[in-house]
């Protein structure tokens, strides 16, 4: 690849006549200090050494990986053989690692930009980059009284228990505002909480020993490909797969019977099936009785309220696939439901859930290998959070910590008062591209005196900041992880030096702590200094050795262990709700301003100014920010779509990869047509991901819509992400 | 010793200073970097048009450029990086890394600071030079020309296989993207200085 | 006689996520543009009801390899097994064999200024082991198979695949089986 120089060649002449005006100087060569370098001290190792990590993204399948690394080099990864959930292979996602860990664009050193969104930075040292922060924050405090004015963003970037600790800093330092809940799955979690108590799903392995599965607005075949092999499994071993959902999915290709269901509406589908179950006494009489709270209430209301020519019209599902399918799912024993965290991001979602829960509660599914209804789990994360539970130093000021909804993020930045925010402090996360409303998140970075942002490439939240943070990739730094879905615990040893100088969260939490007791004795309380891997040892509990049947976390070091035990969720009835029983009638979901019984909640509509809806799933080459703007999967795709059904197209006008502007009255978009009948004609499509260097993001046209659960276990109501309704033109 | 052997003494001098200057431009944080580019102005002056002649004491801009070219945080417009040049997604840490590696660890030398900065840093690279033309310096005073020229042509081979095969690549894209007199200088300073080795590689068989 | 082997290509079981063609650059560490191995979409109608299909593809092995026809120089032989190796050593880069090949399988890499391609993984193999994209897909939708066995549904193109007879490929593929679609766009 040797090639010369354009100034090289015109400036050649000129370039040796200036040799002879050169200052002539003796010098010696004695000088000679070694600076980056230095004598070598052992040669070259080609042994390949295999270390365990732990793939901590936010996805259902929190891989156990192998990485091989020579001479201090990641050379590849592959998957961990010991997990039988993820037998041996990773997804595109996690075998595009290295490319990552080693990208030329990753952010190597602490910086600060003069002036936000400037473009002009300077290189400062950790020392200097701890001191202005620490300095920032003592005067916030001195200013308004408390460390009110400091503001917590961090979620889902990074699924390593340890780095928790984030939180844990925050609150070392005294009262801070904390953005609470979490974007993508609340409003489901919540319904299941009111009908079960708790959110518990059956370990997916299990999937194999179902008759039926009904895979209700979710796409593993995109979001999940280690379960997508148990779904085959299934149905090579019988299972009828039907998949129920707006968008002819890539699982839905794959299922046996593929159902168009009218996007939010699937609560009118599941209440439809349960009138059919109660007409046709299919449903489970003696497990109601046993085990429920409600069923006459609920079995009044389908009677009094519900029928099939409803749901039919509310659907547009015929009706005698509703009752061909309710026959099915009600007679076919056991019967296992998927509920997706795609059909609970609408103003309807959490009452959809529990319709659904209810269904696979009257036909006596709950409970058994088989069957259920599977949203997710958190009976894995029962872990000490050593590094998150840290205590406020006495008398810091404010009364207690300050939740805001990191669902409307901008807007309740912008109006928090008394006292009001004046920094942020962002890990794990991107908001400029993943919340809802980018033009007010915007405009509430742009209110800040300070905003540091701790990542690992420069993304238009970067740009927004004033000091970014350097941190490690997974492999440069030990950690522990579990999964919302399965229940395996993989440990993450640190397989490589961290690079350039990343260091991760926690480090900059004790560094940062050490600065601010230096300046502010007594300012700070988190530890000063401890090891990592000591630390990711204290997060274990005993409970979590019990369940995992293992005595100590060192253990882990042999390879993933699986939960010992419990793998059937609600098994023995023993429901967390207050009457302890299944409850189709919910006092808990009244006192949250709901429907005691999963009723019907009116879906939103479109309108005459804004026809389509759009739907902004999960992309399957990425996951929400990470890895699309890697150059392996610009190779395979780089190029966001917009997905419009022929006869959508036909009356706009468009062909095949024409240009076309999304719009609502926040914002659009512009991108290339895909014409595809895999969308229905009052849908489009677009794929929710970060790429490089393109002016993208779904974000622009979604409105904060609260869905309408979600406060009761995480703080805040989710987002209707698939409520946003929009209009298209060619352009 | 010969007039001959004074005058490569002199020159190894000379051609060590700029290394050194160089390598502490690349090496060294942003006050010793530009201590670095007005030194080497004064030895490998820009006196024509192809410089921008901004004042360079335009600081702040210079810094900020020179940040963009070589240090981020964004995506870097010129990266010091061997690997950036000759990877073909500018991959750090892959083959071309490693092969430079190597080439240090023939000559016993390594990266302090191993897998965390990648060995083809073009700050490490003129550190490996001058490494190897001070060693050729001292064995010369010694009078041990014989390791003196295994040095030189040690530091020939390296020149030729890794800094001559995309420094000027690199330069060019300082030259493309920066606008500052700082940098561009230093940059057409740079391979100005590289296209006289280069040159001098062809004609100074008398050394090896 | 040995044993001559093919890929097996499941399209029922492929989901098209891609794992196979990034195992595959994990494995060598390749340049992005450099594609061993390409999941391809298959058209959404291809079988009947509309469905998203693909169709996972490296070199195809032939039996009557073009590309060793069109080589100038004999950088590529063919194994006892099946397996076209192609030399990096001896290739000149002429771009013959990239030309002659009907599935496109060959790829210039620009760097290196010669050809390369899928050689089966036939070190990993030889070795007992499985080809990275084999071991790596999470869906078991390809395998390497003796294309004497018979293997039940295998079949010797798919829609869109070019003329088998040209060089009789030793890729087989099962067919994707779409099921039945209510849909709301009638």
């Amino acid at each position: 690849m040797k090639q010369k120089s354009v100034v090289s060649r015109r400036t050649f002449l000129k370039g040796a006549a200036a040799t002879v005006a050169t200052v002539s100087f003796g010098g010696t060569f004695f000088d000679f200090l070694f600076s980056g370098l230095s004598p070598a001290v052992a040669a070259e190792t080609n042994i390949a050494e295999l270390f365990r990590s732990a793939c901590p993204r936010n996805c259902y399948d929190t891989c156990a990986i192998l990485s091989t690394v020579q001479d201090g080099v990641l050379k590849k990864v592959e998957g961990d053989p010991a997990s039988t959930y993820t037998r041996g292979t990773l997804c595109a996602k996690g075998f595009s690692y290295t490319r990552s860990v080693y990208s030329p664009d990753r952010i190597k050193y602490p910086m600060r930009q003069i002036g936000r969104g400037s473009g002009n930075w300077q290189r400062i040292s950790w020392d200097e980059a701890y001191t202005e922060i620490a300095q920032n924050m003592l005067r916030l405090k001195r200013e308004y009284g408390s460390t009110l004015p400091i503001c917590l963003n961090k979620y889902s970037g990074n699924f390593d228990i340890m780095h928790y600790g984030i939180e844990g800093m925050l609150t070392s330092i005294g009262n801070t505002t904390r953005a609470t809940g979490t974007p993508c799955w609340p409003a489901g979690i919540d319904a299941q909480t009111f009908d079960f108590g708790t959110i518990v799903c059956n370990d997916p392995e299990d999937i194999v020993n179902s008759k039926y599965l009904i895979i209700w607005g979710a796409n593993p075949a995109w979001c999940s490909v280690h379960s997508m092999y148990f779904v085959k499994e299934a149905q090579q071993r019988g299972c009828k797969i039907v998949v129920i959902d707006p968008i002819l999915t890539q699982t839905a290709s794959k299922a046996d019977l593929y159902i168009q269901i009218k996007s939010s509406t699937d609560g009118a589908l599941a209440l439809g099936m349960a009138r059919y179950i109660l007409d046709h006494n299919l449903y489970d009489g003696e497990w109601l009785a046993k085990n429920s709270k409600g069923a006459e209430e609920f079995f009044s209301y389908l009677k009094n309220n519900i029928t099939l020519e409803w749901a039919a019209e509310k659907t547009g599902i015929p009706k005698h696939i509703i009752e061909m399918l309710a026959r099915e799912y009600a007679t076919t024993k056991p019967a296992n439901i998927w509920i997706g965290y795609g059909m609970q991001r609408h103003t309807n979602g959490g009452q959809n859930v529990r319709a659904i829960d209810a269904l696979a509660a009257v036909t006596g599914n709950i409970g058994k290998s088989g069957g259920g209804a599977q949203y997710a789990q958190l009976e894995t994360w029962g872990f000490k959070y050593h590094a998150m539970s840290q205590t406020k130093p006495v008398n810091s000021g404010g009364k207690e910590d300050r939740a805001i909804n990191i669902n409307n993020f901008g807007a309740e930045v912008l109006n928090a008062q008394d006292p009001p925010i004046k920094m942020l402090w962002i890990a794990c996360r991107g908001p400029m591209t993943q919340d809802p409303e980018t033009a007010v998140v915007k405009k509430a970075f742009e209110g800040m005196d300070l905003v540091v942002t701790a990542d690992l490439f420069m993304t238009p939240t970067v740009e927004m900041s004033d000091i970014v943070l350097p941190v490690t990739t997974a492999f440069e730094t030990p950690g522990v992880n579990v999964s919302y879905w399965h229940y395996w615990m993989s440990l993450n040893e640190q397989a490589i030096k961290p690079m350039y100088e990343s260091k991760n969260d926690i480090t900059i939490a004790m560094e940062l702590s050490a600065k601010l007791n230096e300046l502010k004795q007594g300012s700070c309380t988190f530890p000063t200094s401890g090891d990592l891997q000591e630390w990711v040892g204290k997060e274990f509990s005993e409970g979590i050795y019990k369940q995992f049947g293992i005595q100590d976390w060192k253990e882990l070091k042999k390879g993933p262990v699986k939960a010992k035990g419990s793998l059937i969720a609600w098994q023995d009835n023993k429901f967390r709700t207050p009457s302890g029983k299944y409850e189709l009638w919910s006092a808990e979901a009244e006192k949250y301003g709901h429907f005691p019984l999963p009723v019907y909640v009116e879906e939103m509509q479109s309108t005459e100014q804004y026809p389509l809806r759009c739907i902004t799933p999960h992309w399957k080459l990425s996951i929400h920010s990470q890895f699309q703007n890697l150059d392996w999967m610009a190779a395979v795709n780089n190029e966001p779509h917009i997905e419009i059904h022929p006869k959508v197209a036909a009356k706009y006008h468009i062909k095949d990869n024409d240009a076309v502007k999304m719009f609502n009255d926040i914002g659009y978009i512009t991108l290339p047509a895909k014409i595809t009948e895999t969308v229905s004609p009052d849908v489009v499509a677009v794929y929710e991901t970060w790429y490089k260097n393109k002016n993208f993001n779904v974000n622009y046209t979604v409105k904060a819509i609260p869905a309408d659960m979600g406060k009761k276990a995480t703080g805040a109501p989710g987002i209707a992400f698939h409520d946003n309704f929009v209009a298209i033109q060619k352009v | 010793m010969s007039n001959r052997t004074f005058d490569r003494r002199t020159d190894l001098a000379k051609r060590y200073s700029l290394y050194s200057l160089f390598k502490q431009y690349y090496q060294g944080d942003w006050e010793l970097a530009r201590k670095a580019a007005t030194a080497i102005q004064q030895y490998e002056p820009v006196n024509d048009n192809l410089s921008s002649q901004q004042d360079q004491n335009l600081d702040a801009a210079a810094l900020f450029e020179y940040n963009r070219l070589f240090v981020g945080p964004g995506k870097l417009l010129a990266p010091p990086y061997e690997s950036a040049y000759r990877n073909a997604q500018g991959l750090v840490m892959q083959e071309e890394t490693l092969l430079v590696r190597q080439f240090y660890l023939q000559a016993g030398i390594e990266v302090s600071n191993k897998n965390a900065i990648p060995d083809d840093h073009l700050g490490l690279e003129f550190e490996f030079i001058c490494y190897l033309l001070s060693r050729e310096g001292e064995r010369l005073q010694a009078d041990d020309s014989s390791t003196a020229n295994r040095y030189a042509a040690l530091y020939q081979e390296f020149c030729q296989q890794h800094i001559l095969s995309w420094v000027y690549q690199h330069c060019d894209d300082i030259l493309a993207h920066g606008k500052t007199g700082l940098c561009r200088d230093t940059a057409i300073s740079l391979v100005r200085f590289l296209q006289r080795e280069e040159a001098n590689f062809l004609s100074k068989e008398e050394f090896v | 006689m040995a044993k001559k082997i093919g890929f097996l290509v499941n399209s029922d079981r492929c989901i098209g996520c891609h794992a196979c063609e990034l195992a595959c650059k994990n494995e060598y560490q390749q340049e992005p543009e450099i594609r061993w191995r390409k999941v391809y979409p298959l058209k959404e109608d291809s079988f009947g009801r509309v469905a998203r299909g693909f169709a996972s593809l490296a070199c195809n092995h032939c039996e009557d390899p073009a590309c060793l026809k069109a080589c100038p120089v004999i950088a590529y032989t063919k194994r006892e097994d099946g397996i076209v190796m192609h030399s990096k050593e001896r290739c000149i880069g002429c771009k013959n064999c990239m030309l002659a090949c009907p599935y496109k399988v060959p790829e210039f890499n620009k760097k290196t200024k010669k050809v390369e391609k899928c050689h089966m993984c036939a070190m990993r193999q030889d070795k007992g082991e499985k080809p990275a994209c084999v071991a790596g897909c999470p869906m078991e939708a390809i395998s390497v198979i003796d294309i004497a066995d018979d293997v039940a549904g295998a079949e010797r193109s798919l829609p869109g695949f070019p003329n088998a007879a040209i060089t009789n490929p030793t890729t087989r593929f099962i067919k994707p089986v779409v099921g039945r679609q209510v849909r709301r766009d009638a």
